[in-house]
């Protein structure tokens, strides 16, 4: 068996323990008419050297619950119950100073919009070297080598030179990249990625997401790829979880998702990816209607009023995932039957 | 960014030359003789001939002005009416207070304001801050002749500790001396510079690169002390520098209070006399003290963030 198969095969009952467990993460954010379930009975595990993709529209909670691993959850939002078991501890339950460990030297985050996640006054060098030179522990000298080596591992030319510019005199990509050097500083086993190359133009979205691969390969790091595009995860993540109005409704290997997606809304959200299909024309699929107001959210299926497989027992389904398949499962109990 | 300096301090000959015509202009445009001042009611309509001629002020205006730009090129402002000594020596000796003054006030606003700022920054719209704000609306609100007093009447008074006015001698006794004042200005100042911190550095915790730095595990007085604060100054030194070109020339009324020899009860003085070549050179060297300080924040904005640096390049 192929290292590549062994991963994708090493589901959520796979005998290796995984690295991180989410079970049942609540996390709310308080309103004027009520809370509001950012997150909503979430479950979730990556294992040791994955790259989970987290998939979903905006405001589906993929961000929150992924800042929540490292007890990041903006203000006013709380985690208000479940676990988030990281390398067999509850991080929930985590002091500040435990946190603070946890983020310098096991998880490590990289953003969405890289010109505004940099220090503008600082040079990047500089940025790089204090998280060698506080995590790593290493001298002034040590961070400065060190840096150089990470820039040149994240391709970008000229290290040395540009250890001294400052982020503003740098390209998008260029910033990204040394986003994911300073992310690589600490040597993280999880990297948290939010939406890594949205804010880049797709040719060098491409090289971002080739490089990220790259460097989870060499470094057997695991992965959490936030995106709410299909096209970015079918390409990088190993098992894909679909995220609805705060709820996993879907998690499957990715070649098992792409081919055979069970629930509606993930069926939804392929049948909406554009198709190039040369000397054919065809008019771009999207999902109907507005992702709910998280709210007014009853029992049952959250999605049920966009579904086109809508029935009546939607409104008092479980919403649990069960297996469809070996490694695949879904919140969805009619879908299968349907196909 | 030199090269971005240095221009602007040529510019700033041009400024001057602009200030000073036209505040040769203003000063002979309020009524009042200074010879008739000078002479006394009895001087004869001869006397006040002769003097007018022996001081150049029968010249046209032209004149006038001409030879007072050429003679102040030379560091030549002309000699007081009043006094009858060189303008240049007279506001020399004031000079000295006044900087030592406005310096040590800014010094003491600094220390009062930046550890205020920032508490009230990472505790903000709770306690800490609220306490703050309060505290500073109030002292900003007086007046400064009244605190100034309040402080004399605690400080010299009843506890004795501090010299009531006047300029000591000597590092140690001007220090000791210029507390009250400077403190008075400083408690006027520091108000405005805590305000402008505080929101700067609530605008820089609340940003992204601070919200990645949390995420590399660093410590909160890292996050907020280094990597937002240098982001969060440069505000600060705008109202600084617009601060400190304003009170070069508004430190009257303390000077005034404290009896501190220095420029605002020196132009006081002069306005009263109507002894315009000291009007005119005080107003020379107050244009020059505020276009210094203004090339000294740009300075300082070039060294805290680099785009201005690249903006300055570019220029």
């Amino acid at each position: 068996m192929s290292t590549d198969a062994a991963r994708r095969a090493q589901g959520p009952d796979s005998k290796v323990p995984p690295l991180l467990t989410i079970e049942g993460l609540r996390i709310g954010f308080p309103s004027l008419e009520g809370v509001v379930l950012a997150a909503n009975d979430a479950h979730l595990t990556v294992g040791q050297g994955e790259v989970l993709g987290l998939v979903g529209e905006s405001g589906s909670g993929k961000s929150v619950t992924c800042r929540a691993i490292v007890g990041m959850v903006p203000h006013p939002g709380a985690v208000l119950g479940g676990r988030i078991d990281y390398d067999g501890r509850d991080v929930l339950e985590f002091s500040r100073s435990e946190m603070r460990q946890l983020r310098a030297r096991e998880i490590a985050m990289i953003f969405q919009d890289p010109a505004s996640a940099l220090n503008p006054v600082f040079t990047v060098g500089h940025q790089i070297s204090e998280v060698l030179r506080l995590n790593a522990g290493l001298g002034r000298r040590a961070a400065r080598t060190r840096s150089i080596e990470l820039l040149e591992r994240v391709g970008i030319p000229a290290p040395d030179r540009r250890m001294s510019a400052h982020p503003h005199e740098l390209s998008g990509g260029m910033r990204q990249r040394v986003m994911i050097a300073m992310a690589l500083a600490g040597e993280p086993r999880l990297l948290l990625a939010d939406e890594p190359t949205t804010a880049l133009d797709v040719t060098i979205q491409d090289q971002v997401l080739r490089l990220l691969e790259d460097l989870r390969r060499e470094r057997n790091m695991s992965m959490i790829l936030v995106s709410h595009d299909m096209g970015v995860i079918g390409t990088t993540a190993d098992r894909v979880a679909v995220m609805y109005a705060g709820r996993i409704v879907e998690v499957a290997p990715t070649d098992v998702l792409f081919s055979r997606p069970d629930h509606p809304y993930t069926r939804a959200l392929i049948d909406a990816m554009p198709q190039l299909v040369p000397g054919e024309r065809s008019a771009l699929r999207t999902i109907p209607g507005q992702p709910p107001d998280l709210l007014e959210l009853g029992a049952g299926c959250p999605f049920a009023s966009r579904c086109p497989m809508a029935r009546d027992e939607c409104s008092e389904v479980s919403m649990e995932l069960t297996p469809v398949s070996a490694a695949q499962l879904s919140a969805c109990p009619f879908a299968r039957s349907e196909t | 960014m030199w090269g971005f300096l240095g221009r602007r301090l040529l510019h700033s000959v041009w400024v001057l030359a602009a200030i000073i015509i036209v505040s040769f202009l203003v000063i002979r445009l309020i009524p009042g003789d200074p010879v008739v001042q000078m002479l006394g009611l009895q001087a004869t309509p001869e006397n006040i001939a002769a003097v007018n001629e022996d001081l150049g002020l029968d010249l046209p205006l032209g004149r006038q002005i001409t030879s007072f730009v050429e003679r102040a090129f030379q560091g030549d402002l002309g000699s007081s009416i009043i006094k009858r000594a060189p303008v240049s020596d007279i506001v020399f000796d004031r000079l000295l207070p006044s900087v030592y003054l406005l310096l040590y006030a800014t010094v003491l606003a600094l220390i009062i304001s930046v550890p205020l700022g920032a508490l009230s920054a990472i505790y903000r719209n709770r306690v800490p801050d609220q306490i703050a704000r309060l505290t500073s609306m109030v002292t900003f609100a007086m007046p400064q002749f009244w605190l100034g007093l309040m402080l004399i009447l605690l400080f010299a008074i009843r506890l004795d500790v501090l010299p009531s006015g006047g300029y000591g001698e000597g590092f140690g006794g001007i220090l000791l001396h210029l507390t009250l004042p400077a403190l008075t200005i400083g408690l006027y100042l520091a108000p405005q510079l805590m305000r402008t911190l505080r929101s700067s550095l609530i605008e820089a915790i609340e940003s992204d690169y601070v919200e990645a730095a949390r995420s590399r595990g660093f410590r909160e007085s890292r996050v907020v002390g280094k990597l937002a604060m240098r982001n969060a100054l440069v505000p600060l030194i705008s109202v600084l520098s617009i601060n400190i070109g304003f009170l070069i020339s508004g430190t009257v009324i303390v000077e005034v209070v404290f009896q501190i020899p220095g420029l605002g009860a020196l132009l006081v003085q002069s306005v009263l006399n109507r002894d315009y070549p000291v009007i005119q050179g005080l107003i020379l060297v107050f244009g020059a003290m505020v276009i210094l300080v203004n090339i000294l924040a740009d300075a300082a904005y070039a060294v805290v963030d680099p785009r201005v640096r690249a903006g300055m390049a570019a220029e």
